[in-house]
């Protein structure tokens, strides 16, 4: 389980990243992430819209409500232009991170 | 032996959402989004094989607690929730200033033919009497329509707030709401002008003229414990509703 600040540090690039295999829907994108995760990242799943919302009203993604398969109505995210933008941005940061850690995990060759 | 429950989905899911609509912190649409998460979550956990008392009690707890998400939606909502409570505030104004020149208008009119129906010398008496009369039969009316407004929402609260909500959630009826309120008011000063020229004529131009200077006096007054009335109500339903949490 990630601890708290992490969930809510990850949760932005977690969605953009999702979004880029096409758009989905709050339920999905939960379940997408957990699968992928090996059920390790579980969010409260309320918690993701207001972080959704935020995302849209920074013009990171739009939305749509649509009509499902299920005869319901649901609100369907897609990725926008700003927010491959902030994915690219995202991904060095972490990508960064996870080197520098990496590299200090590594055991240290000894001189003597 | 398998038990049966009266389990009704539908209903879990309505209430479920009405709680949360409790909040204002959670707009319209954002309800309907929780409920379509919540609507697919319990399908999911029925495909596994949950009836649908659990899939229900599983599929919300995922969700999380409405006082856990509160604060949460209530960042993202912040602006438009504070344009609904000034838009609730402008209504209040409004009924305000409908109600309180309707309840003057009828009360001070009522009173007047009514002193003059049992022959009640204007002149003789002084002003006393008549300031306390038309001081107090107003503040009458007005405890009236409170107690009618108090009755509205703790007797019939639930269904009268319901529908309320209902018929101000969207923006359109609300300016709707907001126009016909303020024609109304404006047609209070016609209707006093109107009644004026009957009351002239029913109990003639002098003893309108005897009660201008009372009826000055004890709308000095009223427009002076209006205001205690009003902080005082304000207080006491404060309280009231933190006793409720």
């Amino acid at each position: 389980m990630l601890s708290k600040e992490l969930v809510a540090a990850s949760t932005v690039p977690l969605v953009l990243s999702v979004l880029t295999q096409g758009e989905s829907y709050g339920y999905e994108l939960i379940q997408r992430v957990r699968e992928l995760s090996g059920n390790r990242i579980e969010w409260t799943e309320g918690m993701l819209y207001p972080v959704l919302h935020w995302m849209e009203d920074e013009d990171l993604i739009e939305a749509e409500w649509r009509e499902a398969e299920t005869g319901r109505k649901r609100k369907y995210y897609r990725l926008r232009k700003e927010g491959r933008k902030a994915l690219q941005d995202e991904q060095q940061q972490w990508l960064t991170v996870h080197e520098t850690l990496t590299k200090l995990w590594k055991p240290q060759p000894r001189l003597i | 032996m398998e038990t049966t429950t009266s389990f009704d989905l539908n209903r879990a899911v309505q209430q479920w959402r009405e709680n949360l609509g409790q909040s204002p912190a959670f707009r319209g649409e954002n309800l309907n989004e929780l409920e379509s998460h919540l609507c697919d979550s319990i399908a999911t956990w029925q495909t596994r094989g949950l009836s649908a008392e659990e899939a229900f009690m599983v599929a919300a707890n995922r969700i999380g607690k409405g006082n856990a998400l509160e604060p949460e939606f209530g960042k993202v909502n912040g602006q438009a929730i504070w344009i609904d409570r000034l838009f609730w505030m402008l209504i209040g104004y409004q009924v305000w200033g409908f109600v309180s020149g309707a309840i003057g208008l009828v009360t001070g009119n009522a009173l007047l033919l009514g002193l003059h129906g049992v022959g009640y010398d204007f002149k003789s008496h002084g002003h006393t009497i008549l300031v306390a009369l038309f001081t107090l039969v107003p503040l009458a009316g007005f405890a009236g329509s409170l107690a009618l407004c108090w009755w509205l929402f703790c007797r019939k609260g639930q269904r009268f707030g319901r529908w309320l909500n209902r018929l101000l959630y969207r923006r359109a009826t609300w300016v709707l709401a907001f126009v016909t309120l303020y024609l109304l008011s404006l047609s209070i000063p016609l209707i006093s002008g109107g009644t004026l020229t009957l009351l002239f004529t029913a109990v003639g131009r002098e003893t309108v003229g005897e009660i201008a200077l009372p009826q000055s006096y004890s709308s000095i007054i009223m427009r002076l414990t209006t205001p205690v009335v009003f902080i005082g109500l304000t207080l006491f339903l404060a309280r009231k509703r933190l006793r409720l949490n």
